[in-house]
């Protein structure tokens, strides 16, 4: 059993959710509600809520998602931002198919910030690469045959300008 | 390993790849069968030049998500291509016939029959534009919200008076066509009229009175309207969020209320005062998009005093404004913290010392400072140290920096992907001894590098996609071949006036990088109609620069 333990700064109130793999987490609630589909369900459990099932996320990810939703709680003055974003940059630097994950949780749990962040990320290693690099970046095997694949590049030469 | 990417949904892959820029799809579209059906879904947009035509129809299959079409560098039968088009299913909703001899009346009629959701229509730079065409176009796309008439091409006979002769020629563009149009296209929303120079004040009336959903007007060079129609756009165009004007002048009108006003631009304008532009700016501070240039009277005091008011700025133009130096530029980058992009040209910059202390902002993307004679090794340093994201900078005939301004750019600025230095005649060298990976685009017109230089670029920018080498005397075919050898992401190349460079090298590239598409050829080549076609056929078009 994981929980998380509460910020230095209040006594604010906690909320558990549960992983596909069957652990509970404790929350505080401002930063479980920067995921807007469990703050949609809070709103229509109200204080009923028992734990919130989250089946499509793992507990590995959801360790990470709640990182770094923890981290963003609260509004962000000037003077933090730059410390933000070196801490957001060094956030989704971590493996391809944990990036993966956490990606896929980010947008299950519609967390837009972290969406924008995580695309943001796998777009970047995306640009300025040839057809072969981007294979080998992301493990992609070769699916068109030598003929398809002279057709589209005759296609490509004039269809991207 | 597994295929580990198959584990993202195909929406999680678009909102990545609508991250990625338009040319790339061609590199993605070749990774496998997934990706080339995504990237295919993505296509909103496709520009139809003389060498796209062998591609279609099959490309309107390709791209069944066709929103928008280009066909202002097609030079053949538009008439025959929008048939063409007509034909395609595809669900239009923005066309541009832009750049044409004469409006292509027969194809319009038949798109017109069967798309009938067209938005957006460009007819600007068309030759022998004139009334009657407006009423057929009125009348072929009555949902039309957006439409460019602008710069029109009448070839005028003049007869032995010194007055145009009207028989000779077409009549250009009239306040009675204006009219026409204003009462059959309710739905207006955008207008750019620049260029029209025989209308006057009465169609910024008709406008203004009958499409109430206008919003944005393009208007420059009319030389017959004045303030006075432009009074009349503000005070009725209760939706009016954008107004570009330019050499007429800015009317005082005292507005009773606030206009969404986003984007204005007084380009070249006469007439208006600090006094005028403080009251207007003071009651528009969500103002987005501003564009100064050629206000004379501007200083950095005014400038000062409008940027407390241009906080939600995101882009400025001061070019031509040559009573703004640095404070002007460095209060802006303090007090607009949305600012983007801005674009001082010919101005003073560099010419008086700094008031403030340097602060960084993030923000500042682009930054255009070409033809600033003042501008020296110190203030360029300092402003990438204030601007530390640049992905843009252009610099050139700032005949005051040298080699060592521009290295400390690049060092404190890595995300620089465009870098224009033409005729900076300062520069010698370019002795770079770190990876510019970023780079993409590289001008250096008119510099004096050789071939060593060209290896250093090719060692250096291995990402580069363009690279405008013309008037550079020095560089020969070797130093060519060296940096076309090592940047294998290379689109297009200008050799333009290089007369030491062997025309033979031409051919050499067109073989042996096949990413290039545009070639723009030393002086003494002259292409054979084969010639030119067999290197087309390796997708590579020789232009004229």
């Amino acid at each position: 059993m994981a929980s998380s333990t509460s910020g230095s700064s209040s006594s604010s109130k906690v909320v558990k959710i549960r992983s596909s793999d069957n652990e509970n987490f404790e929350v505080e609630e401002a930063a479980a509600a920067r995921s807007e589909t469990i703050k949609k369900l809070l709103e229509d459990v109200g204080d009923d809520a028992d734990v919130i099932p989250l089946p499509n996320v793992d507990a590995k990810t959801l360790v990470k998602v709640m990182e770094w939703c923890k981290k963003h709680m609260d509004d962000v003055d000037e003077l933090n931002k730059e410390e933000m974003k070196t801490w957001d940059a060094e956030f989704v630097d971590m493996d391809q198919s944990c990036l993966y994950n956490v990606l896929l949780a980010a947008n299950f749990l519609n967390i837009k910030e972290l969406l924008d962040q995580l695309t943001q990320k796998v777009a970047d290693m995306i640009k300025g690469k040839s057809p072969e690099e981007i294979r080998a970046t992301f493990n992609i095997k070769n699916d068109f045959t030598p003929e398809e694949e002279a057709e589209i590049r005759k296609q490509n030469a004039w269809a991207f300008e | 390993m597994g295929e580990q990417c198959e584990v993202l949904p195909d929406e999680c892959w678009e909102l990545i790849f609508k991250l990625v820029e338009h040319h790339r799809f061609a590199s993605l579209s070749l990774v496998c069968k997934r990706f080339l059906s995504l990237t295919n879904r993505l296509v909103v947009r496709l520009l139809i030049s003389d060498s796209t035509l062998v591609l279609l129809p099959q490309l309107f299959r390709r791209f069944p998500r066709l929103r928008t079409i280009d066909l202002s560098e097609f030079h053949g039968d538009v008439d025959a291509l929008l048939s063409l088009i007509a034909k395609s299913g595809l669900d239009l909703q923005s066309l541009c016939v832009s750049n044409q001899k004469s409006l292509p009346i027969d194809g319009l009629r038949v798109l017109g029959s069967k798309m009938k959701n067209l938005r957006c229509l460009n007819c600007s730079k068309n030759g022998t534009l004139q009334d009657r065409d407006l009423g057929l176009i009125a009348q072929l796309f009555p949902h039309l919200e957006e439409l460019d008439i602008s710069y029109p091409e009448h070839g005028y006979g003049y007869s032995s008076n010194g007055l145009p002769d009207w028989s000779s020629s077409s009549r250009p563009i009239s306040d009675a066509g204006i009219y026409s149009l204003s009462e059959k296209l309710k739905g207006l929303r955008k207008i750019n009229l620049s260029g029209n120079y025989f209308i006057t004040d009465k169609s910024l009336d008709y406008l203004s009175m009958n499409c109430v959903l206008l919003s944005e007007f393009f208007i420059h060079y009319c030389g017959f309207i004045t303030q006075n129609g432009i009074a009349l756009v503000l005070r009725r165009c209760a939706n009016l969020n954008s107004l570009s004007i330019s050499g007429i002048g800015l009317p005082f009108v005292n507005l009773k209320a606030c206009l969404p006003l986003n984007k204005l631009i007084l380009a070249h304008c006469r007439n208006f005062t600090f006094n005028g532009i403080s009251a207007l700016l003071c009651k528009h501070q969500s103002l987005q998009y501003l564009d100064l240039e050629a206000a004379n009277f501007l200083t950095d005091e005014c400038m000062c005093e409008l940027s407390k008011f241009l906080r939600s700025l995101t882009y400025l133009n001061l070019s031509m404004c040559n009573g703004v130096t640095n404070s002007s530029f460095f209060n802006l980058t303090i007090n607009c913290p949305f600012l983007n992009e801005v674009k001082m040209v010919g101005t003073s910059l560099g010419a008086k010392d700094f008031t403030t202390g340097l602060v960084a902002n993030s923000r500042v993307k682009s930054l255009n400072l070409a033809q600033n004679s003042s501008l020296c090794n110190d203030t360029i340093k300092r402003v990438a140290f204030i601007c530390p994201n640049l992905s843009l900078l252009d610099v050139s005939n700032c005949v005051n920096i040298t080699e060592e301004g521009v290295l400390k750019v690049l060092q404190r600025c890595s995300q620089i992907r465009y870098l224009g230095i033409n005729h900076c005649s300062g520069i010698k060298t370019l002795s770079i001894d770190f990876e510019l990976s970023k780079l993409e685009e590289l001008c250096v017109r008119g510099l004096n590098i050789d071939d060593n230089g060209l290896a250093t670029i090719g060692n250096r920018c291995q990402r580069l996609l363009q690279l405008d080498l013309a008037e550079c005397f020095n560089v020969t075919a070797k130093g060519v071949k060296e940096v076309v050898r090592k940047c294998g992401l290379l689109r297009e190349i200008s050799l333009k006036w290089c007369n030491n460079v062997n025309v033979d090298v031409v051919a050499w590239m067109v073989f042996s990088r096949p990413s290039l598409r545009r070639i723009v050829p030393p002086p003494g080549f002259i292409p054979t109609e084969s010639r030119r076609n067999l290197f087309l056929r390796h997708g590579c078009l020789i232009c004229e620069g």
